[in-house]
C-alpha cells in the first residue's frame, strides 16, 4: 500500500484535493486538477511535462528522463517502450498515483473550471465485487449530481457498444480476461475522461474484444477525449493514435506517425 | 462442595431460568464491551489505514509501540488509569472511577492497539489497484478508503472479533477501576473472580457457559464469512 515514494504533502494532497492547492508549487495532477490558464494556442496543450526524471527507490540511475514534451487536444499518442522501460511508471505519473520525484507535469484545463478529468486503466483491471451494473453505477455515483441522469441513460447503450448487455446482471468476478477488460473500459466511459490512458489494453485480448474496445474508445474521441495507448503491437487502438511517443535507453522521444 | 455434575446442572438452571442477577452481569459486560468496540472501530481503523498507506517520519516506531501496547496486561491498564482516575489523580474531578465509563475508557484503550495493529495488516495486504480504480473513476477519499475496507472485509472481521474477544474477556482492567459493584460494574470476568473465592461455583460456571457460547457463535460466524471468501481470481 505505501507509495513507493514521495512527501507527506504530495500524498496528503492527492487524499484530499481541496487543501493546498498554492499555484505557485510544482502541479501535481490527481484524478481532478488544479486549472492552469491556457495558453492562447489554437490548438489547446492540455499537459505538459518539464524535467522529470523518475527512478526506482535505492536506484541511483534513472528510470527514465524528459526533458521537456507537450501533449494538445489533437493527439493521441502511442506510448512504445521495451519492456521496464517505464510507460507504466510514466501513466501512472501523468494520472497522478506516483509522487514525481524531480520535475514537473503540469496540466492545463481548458474550461477552466478544474474539472478536467483523467483516468488511468490498469493493464489487469480491478473489478469491484459484485455484479457488472453495480461497477457501473459505481462510477454514476461518483458523478456530479447533474450529471448522473444523463450517465444513467448513456449505460445501456455503453453496455451495448462494449457488448456486456447480457453479463448485465452477472458476478463480475466471473468475466472472462476480454470481459473484464471490456468492463474497465467501460466503467471509464461512463467517467468520460478527458485525457484516458490504457495500459497494454489489447494485451491478450481477442480480435473482437480488441474491436469492442475500439468501439467504445472511438467513442469517447468523438466526445472530445483524447487518449494514450502503451503497447508492444500494432493494433485497431493504436491505429487511433497520430502521435508517437518512444521510451528508449532512459529518454523520451515525441514524433508523429505518418499516415 | 457440590459435585462437578451438580454445580453445572445448577448452572445451566441459572442460565435457563433467567435468573436476573446472572443475566444484569451479562448485559453489563456486553454493553461495556460493545460500547469500547464502537468507539475504537473507527478511529483505529484510520490509524490503521494511515500506518499502511504513508510513509512518515516515526511511522515504524508507532508500528512497533502498537504491537508493545498488544502485549501489554490489562491489569496494568487498569492501574495506569487507577491512577488517573483516582480522587487524588490528576484526572480525579472527572468521578470516573468505579463507573462503567471508567470500565469502556479501560477497554477502549485494550482494543486499541490490537485494532490498529490488526487492520493496519489487513491494509497492507489490501489490493492497491482497489484504491487506484475507486480514485480513477472519481470517488472522493472517504468512497476509496470504503472501497479498499470492501477489498479487506474478511480480515477486518477477523480484527473487531478478536478485539471484541480480548475485551470481552479482560478481568484485570475492569475489576481496578470498575469495582466490581453488583448490578452496576460487575462484570461476567469479575463475577467469576468473586463468585469462585466465594464458593459460589453454580454462577461462575453459568458465567463461563455464556463467555464459551459467546466464543464459539464468534468463531463459528467467522468460519462462515470466510468459507465464503475465496481466494479471489483476478
Amino acid at each position: 500500500m505505501t507509495p513507493d515514494s514521495g512527501s507527506t504533502q504530495g500524498f496528503l494532497r492527492s487524499l484530499l484535493p481541496w487543501i493546498g492547492s498554492d499555484k505557485s508549487e510544482k502541479s501535481r495532477p490527481s484524478g481532478k486538477l488544479a486549472d492552469q490558464q491556457s495558453p492562447s494556442d489554437s490548438v489547446h496543450c492540455l499537459l505538459s511535462i518539464e524535467g522529470l526524471t523518475q527512478s526506482w527507490p535505492d536506484q541511483a540511475e534513472a528510470l527514465f528522463k524528459v526533458d521537456t514534451v507537450s501533449w494538445d487536444g489533437q493527439q493521441h499518442i502511442w506510448l512504445q517502450g521495451a519492456n521496464g522501460s517505464g510507460k507504466t511508471t510514466l501513466m501512472r505519473l501523468i494520472s497522478g498515483l506516483e509522487p514525481v520525484q524531480d520535475g514537473e507535469i503540469r496540466c492545463h484545463d481548458s474550461s477552466g473550471a478544474g474539472d478536467q478529468r483523467i483516468c488511468y486503466l490498469h493493464q489487469t483491471p480491478y473489478l469491484f465485487a459484485g455484479s457488472v451494473e453495480r461497477n457501473l453505477n459505481f462510477v454514476i455515483r461518483s458523478l456530479k449530481a447533474d450529471k448522473r441522469p444523463a450517465a444513467r441513460e448513456a449505460l445501456e447503450l455503453g453496455l451495448k457498444l462494449a457488448g456486456l448487455e447480457g453479463l448485465r446482471y452477472q458476478d463480475a468476478v466471473t468475466l472472462s480476461g476480454g470481459e473484464r477488460q471490456r468492463l474497465a473500459l467501460l466503467r471509464a466511459w461512463l467517467l468520460q475522461p478527458d485525457l484516458l490512458l490504457l495500459d497494454e489494453p489489447a494485451a491478450n485480448l481477442d480480435d473482437d474484444s480488441v474491436e469492442l474496445m475500439h468501439r467504445l474508445v472511438t467513442d469517447l474521441i468523438d466526445k472530445g477525449a483524447v487518449i494514450m495507448v502503451s503497447s508492444h503491437q500494432k493494433n485497431l487502438l493504436t491505429d487511433l493514435c497520430n502521435t508517437r511517443w518512444s521510451i528508449s535507453s532512459g529518454t523520451l522521444a515525441a514524433s508523429s506517425i505518418e499516415g | 462442595m457440590a459435585s462437578l455434575t451438580e454445580t453445572f446442572a445448577a448452572a445451566v438452571e441459572l442460565l435457563v431460568s433467567g435468573d436476573e442477577a446472572l443475566w444484569t452481569i451479562i448485559g453489563v459486560s456486553f454493553r461495556v464491551s460493545f460500547t469500547a468496540l464502537l468507539l475504537a472501530i473507527i478511529p483505529a481503523t484510520l490509524i490503521g489505514f494511515a500506518l499502511a498507506y504513508w510513509r512518515f517520519p516515526g511511522r515504524w516506531l508507532l508500528l512497533s509501540l502498537t504491537h508493545t501496547l498488544m502485549a501489554v496486561p490489562t491489569v496494568v491498564v487498569g492501574l495506569i488509569l487507577f491512577m488517573l482516575l483516582s480522587r487524588a489523580g490528576p484526572l480525579g474531578d472527572w468521578r470516573l472511577l468505579f463507573t462503567q465509563d471508567a470500565m469502556i475508557v479501560g477497554q477502549f484503550l485494550l482494543c486499541l492497539p490490537l485494532l490498529v495493529s490488526m487492520s493496519h495488516s489487513a491494509f497492507q495486504g489490501a489490493d492497491k489497484r482497489a484504491w487506484e480504480t475507486a480514485k480513477m473513476l472519481g470517488a472522493n477519499p472517504l468512497r476509496c478508503l470504503w472501497v479498499l475496507m470492501l477489498e479487506v472485509r474478511y480480515a477486518l472481521y477477523a480484527c473487531f472479533i478478536a478485539a471484541f474477544a480480548r475485551i470481552i474477556a479482560e478481568v484485570g482492567c475492569a475489576m481496578m477501576v470498575g469495582g466490581n459493584i453488583l448490578n452496576y460494574t460487575r462484570s461476567i470476568t469479575t463475577a467469576i473472580a468473586l463468585e469462585t473465592l466465594k464458593g459460589e461455583y453454580a454462577q461462575g460456571v453459568a458465567l463461563g457457559l455464556v463467555l464459551f457460547i459467546l466464543a464459539m457463535v464468534l468463531n463459528v460466524g467467522m468460519g462462515l464469512l470466510r468459507g465464503k471468501g475465496q481466494l479471489a481470481s483476478r
